[in-house]
């Protein structure tokens, strides 16, 4: 095995890139897919090898060169899925409990944190994430612009965020 | 801090309005933005909670959220909850109480079955025969059927004014010669009154319309 020609901090790497990774996989196979963790974590050791190899040369830039290898990793699962499925049902493992009760508790209390909005705020993210009407809809609807229906949608989630204290 | 020009683009990718192309881009652009990504995350979140628990979020009763153009009749059904029904059916049935008991006080007197002018009932006993309608030329005479307790008749023509008030104990007036030729063409109505022999107004026509052509 050769020196690896660029200096990377793994820990780092790997501190900032498995959120990213992690949200691109469960968006791509969907949350409830019991399967997505591993594919994270398969995807991370890969780009660690090919740091390590010297296969990643810096041409690119990290988010890119691990957003390839994201991207061919959920290309290769669906497409081995597709055929297994094809053959036999498979069993499906359960999401893990105790991430399902963190994830309702933080769920409750975002969505306790939007019924307290003003009216201003709430309608917007009604009618534009509930009722999914375009922005241009929603401006109409409230009788402002639609740069302001962006605003508001803007503000109303750092008002949120402030509420739940992160 | 300067925003970066992707940001306008997280709401059209997790929409889904983003085309195959621009959402690869989006995402290659995600993973080497942090500040992105961060949005890009969180903004997925507070959808994810709004479509799922989008019901108990904006419920009715505790909100007051916009339905998009709703009709009158489903406004009034929104706001008719059942609390209101009741508040609204007791509210009734006190009103109704207090114009019950306020009513009979103010109550006019009966009628008063003596005939006087324009308190008179016109009823369909005393029918005028001619003119009515349009007429060629200016009529000769006024004719109406009789009334049988009636022993006097009086006919009134007007114009935009009142123009003559005869009185008769036929059933049928002459127009003088010199009314006659006052009488140019256009609208005019006519009534006849019939009064006993005690001068008792005792019925009325209705008012009838005719119109001279020439």
């Amino acid at each position: 095995m050769r020196e690896s020609p660029v200096k990377i901090d793994l820990e780092q790497l790997i501190i900032q890139y498995k959120p990213v990774v992690s949200f691109k996989v469960k968006k791509a196979l969907g949350g409830g897919n019991p399967e997505w963790e591993d594919i994270v974590n398969e995807i991370l050791m890969q780009a660690i090898e090919k740091i390590k190899s010297g296969e990643f040369r810096g041409e690119s830039s990290v988010g890119t060169f691990i957003y390839t290898i994201t991207s061919r990793r959920i290309v290769d699962y669906i497409r081995q899925k597709t055929r297994v499925l094809k053959e036999i049902p498979e069993v499906q493992a359960l999401p893990d409990p105790h991430d399902q009760v963190e994830r309702d508790e933080r769920a409750e209390q975002l969505a306790q944190a939007i019924r307290k909005l003003k009216p201003k705020f709430r309608d917007v993210l009604y009618l534009y994430y509930y009722k999914e009407l375009s922005r241009e809809e929603v401006a109409r609807e409230m009788g402002i612009s639609p740069a302001r229906v962006s605003e508001r949608v803007n503000y109303a989630q750092k008002l949120l965020k402030k509420m739940l204290g992160k | 801090m300067k925003k970066c020009p992707y940001e306008e683009k997280i709401d059209l990718y997790l929409r889904g309005k983003l085309s195959e192309t621009e959402s690869a881009q989006f995402e290659e652009h995600y993973f080497s933005c942090p500040p992105c990504f961060q949005k890009t995350s969180e903004r997925n979140e507070l959808i994810e909670v709004i479509q799922r628990r989008g019901i108990s979020i904006f419920d009715p009763a505790s909100s007051r959220r916009p339905e998009p153009r709703m009709s009158l009749g489903e406004k009034v059904a929104a706001f008719l909850t059942p609390r209101r029904w009741v508040t609204a059916a007791v509210t009734a049935a006190l009103l109704l109480v207090v114009a019950l008991a306020v009513v009979p006080r103010f109550k006019s007197h009966g009628p008063d079955f003596v005939f006087t002018g324009d308190e008179t009932v016109r009823g369909e006993s005393l029918a005028v025969l001619s003119p009515r309608g349009d007429v060629k030329a200016v009529p000769d005479s006024f004719e109406w059927k009789a009334l049988n307790a009636a022993a006097e008749y009086q006919v009134t023509l007007s114009g935009l004014e009142t123009l003559w008030t005869p009185t008769t104990q036929e059933t049928k007036i002459a127009l003088p010669e010199d009314l006659k030729n006052k009488l140019k063409a256009g609208s005019y109505t006519w009534q006849v009154k019939a009064y006993s022999a005690q001068g008792t107004l005792l019925a009325v026509s209705p008012k009838v319309q005719f119109k001279i052509l020439n």
